[in-house]
């Protein structure tokens, strides 16, 4: 975690009610894709939790090199916790966060000009972790959920695979994107609830469409509880006998973000967890709903 | 690169400042010298990994670690934290390991990291669990002080809160102090109507000092759905909006006992700090704000001696119980 102050650079709407955020500044900290960052806004007590949906300046490289060290010698630098080492690692370098007008804190945040400075906590969370994604991973996303598809993207690209996203929106004018996925390299599918575009229906209609036909090595989701759920539940009809590995991002509300408050617990087969710190990326049979 | 000579006298002169500097600021709890009045408050600093992350977190007086109880605890279903103007709401229900593992894995974690007396704060739905608890945290040579956690319902008094009664205040007090030799400091609730009797029944029983306020019992309404935010209903409300009723509450306390007060309540700068010292505050908790300010406790104690400087304040302890 670090606590650092960006730059507005860009602050404009991608798609109804959807606004694209990019803030330039020390970005050091934010290590891998899933994490999350905690924003403070003016008049309010609480910091904003907002997914990182790209960053312009983390070396994909590095995470290669971990990946062929945990494989030789079996340890891991990533993901691993590090007394005091955000703190001297200092990056400049730009995120992009994609959020959602829904209230006072964002709806301040849309307000935000070019040039505005924000205190921010970045390098939130234990993401999303590229070593699983085998061959043939597909990345999941539904409404602002599809956000930290992005940076998965881009890693598992630079680490030679191509994933197949499928994404869930209401309607058209909600959609988001899909074209910058489809451009760095994926196999993009969408579906919305209305039929405006793609295939209509949810993303758990996309997944069983897809498996008839495409192979499926590992999955990454990122959605409201409710479509994560739907799912977990449709990965295991979907493939009953070999069910692909699944990693799902949660969200809960949250008093810290860095694990001191015990705010945004859920109970877990290995007992309590914290979204906010040993999340919000979880193992979805670590989770106990079904 | 710059080539600093000093001289014997030049050195001594610097360690004799320095050694004025931190008496500005030390204090006595209870017997325990504290190098400045600043403790992170219990559930607001988890067990302090997370800030001795981004600061060194033997700057602070001490902290006080997260409720403990006898046995591991969930806590309440989430939603449990929701907003109001310079303030939060937390009904998180006392999640906590148990106390056999806070002993046996979190202190020798924490030893790591923190090297000064520990604050351990004990919560319990009954008497004998509060005696439970702090007779296994008593023989912990990490632990200072016994921070008694009044605010909780009482399992076998109708789940009226021990702290809302003089009389199970006192019953409390009384069990923790026949357990224990540490120091313990009985920490009330704001939500009775004269605190300062509840305190006043818990010095009788000797308890050697008094911390106020936790948290003021609140509720927010989602207006969508036309349901308390809270998936438990109510919250505990904290943070700056809280501080004057804070102040207040000590302030009672401070002049009905004759045994330290720890003040805490929307604690957020040296300002408020000097405040609650005013009260009659020995020493200062900070909750809330560390969640939305990670370092603020740092900022608060590095602010200090300027903001003393400023109201032409010697020593810290010199202010204590000044507005009285
Ligand atoms: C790990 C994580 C990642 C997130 N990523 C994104 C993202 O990439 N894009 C995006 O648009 N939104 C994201 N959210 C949701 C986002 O945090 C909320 O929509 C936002 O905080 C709402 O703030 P507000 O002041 O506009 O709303 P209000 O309703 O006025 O907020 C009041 C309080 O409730 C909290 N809150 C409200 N809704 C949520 C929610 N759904 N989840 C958690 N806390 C909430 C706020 O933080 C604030 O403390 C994420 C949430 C989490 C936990
Ligand atoms: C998330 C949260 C958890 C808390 N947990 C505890 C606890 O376990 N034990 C306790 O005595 N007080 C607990 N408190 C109360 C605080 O220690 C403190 O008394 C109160 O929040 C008022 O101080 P503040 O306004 O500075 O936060 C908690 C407060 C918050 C916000
Ligand atoms: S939000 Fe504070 S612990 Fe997760």
């Amino acid at each position: 975690m670090k606590q650092v102050n960006l730059t507005v650079k860009r602050n404009t709407p991608v798609a109804d009610n959807v606004i694209a955020m990019t803030l330039e500044g020390d970005v050091g900290a934010i290590r891998c894709p899933g994490e999350f960052i905690n924003i403070k806004v003016d008049g309010g007590f609480l910091r904003r939790p907002i997914s990182v949906c790209d960053v312009d300046t983390v070396s994909t490289g590095t995470k290669r090199i971990e990946k062929e060290a945990q494989e030789a010698f079996g340890v891991s630098l990533y993901n691993a916790p590090e007394i005091g080492g955000d703190e001297e690692r200092e990056v400049q370098g730009s995120v992009t966060i994609l959020y959602k007008v829904v209230g006072k804190g964002t709806e301040i945040l849309a307000k935000c000009q070019k040039g505005d400075v924000l205190d921010v906590l970045t390098g939130l969370g234990n993401g999303f972790d590229i070593r699983n994604a085998g061959d043939a991973p597909w990345l999941i996303g539904g409404g602002i959920g599809s956000a930290p598809m992005m940076m998965l993207a881009k890693q598992l690209i630079e680490d030679g695979v191509r994933p197949t996203v499928l994404l869930g929106f209401r309607t058209e004018a909600e959609m988001f994107l899909h074209h910058d996925l489809y451009e760095i390299g994926c196999d993009v599918f969408v579906a919305t609830e209305d039929g405006s575009y793609g295939r209509k229906g949810f993303v758990t209609d996309l997944i069983r469409d897809k498996a008839e036909s495409l192979y499926c090595s590992y999955i990454y989701a990122c959605g409201p509880g409710a479509m994560l759920k739907a799912v977990k539940g449709c990965i295991r009809e979907t493939w009953p006998e070999e069910t692909p590995g699944t990693e799902l991002s949660l969200e809960e509300r949250m008093g810290c973000g860095f694990g001191a408050c015990m705010g945004c617990s859920i109970m877990t087969v290995n007992g309590p967890k914290r979204v906010c710190k040993d999340g919000p990326v979880f193992k979805a049979e670590e989770l106990v709903w079904e | 690169m710059q080539i600093n000579i000093h001289t014997d006298n030049d050195i001594n002169k610097a360690a004799g400042a320095a050694a004025a500097a931190d008496d500005r600021l030390r204090v006595d709890l209870c017997g325990i010298t504290l190098d400045n009045p600043v403790i992170a408050a219990s559930g607001t600093f988890g067990y302090g990994y997370e800030f001795a992350e981004i600061y060194d977190i033997n700057a602070l007086g001490t902290f006080s670690f997260k409720g403990t109880t006898a046995e591991p605890r969930f806590g309440n279903p989430t939603p449990r934290i929701a907003e109001t103007a310079s303030g939060m709401l937390n009904s998180v229900g006392l999640q906590n390991p148990g106390v056999d593992k806070v002993i046996a894995e979190e202190l020798p974690k924490l030893k790591k990291v923190f090297h000064k007396p520990v604050m351990a704060n004990v919560s319990g739905f009954s008497t004998e669990e509060y005696a439970h608890v702090c007779e296994l945290l008593d023989k912990e040579e990490q632990v200072g002080w016994l921070e008694v956690n009044i605010s909780c319902p009482n399992v076998h008094g109708g789940g009226m809160g021990f702290g809302t009664d003089p009389a199970m205040a006192a019953e409390v007090t009384r069990a923790v102090k026949a357990v224990t030799t540490k120091p313990v400091i009985m920490k009330l609730t704001p939500n009775v109507t004269d605190i300062a009797s509840i305190a006043k029944a818990c010095e009788a029983e000797g308890a050697d000092g008094i911390g106020l306020i936790n948290t003021l019992l609140a509720m927010r309404i989602d207006l969508r759905n036309r349901r308390p935010l809270l998936k438990n209903g109510t919250g505990g409300m904290s943070g700056p909006a809280v501080f004057p009723v804070a102040v207040r509450c000590v302030y009672q306390v401070a002049a009905a006992v004759n045994i330290p007060v720890v003040g805490l309540g929307g604690v957020a700068s040296a300002e408020d700090v000097i405040e609650m010292m005013m009260a009659g505050a020995t020493a200062v908790q900070v909750g809330a704000m560390n969640l939305t300010e990670p370092c603020i406790c740092r900022k608060i104690i590095e602010e200090l001696p300027e903001t003393m400087d400023r109201l032409k304040i010697d020593r810290l302890k010199d202010i204590i119980g000044a507005a009285h």
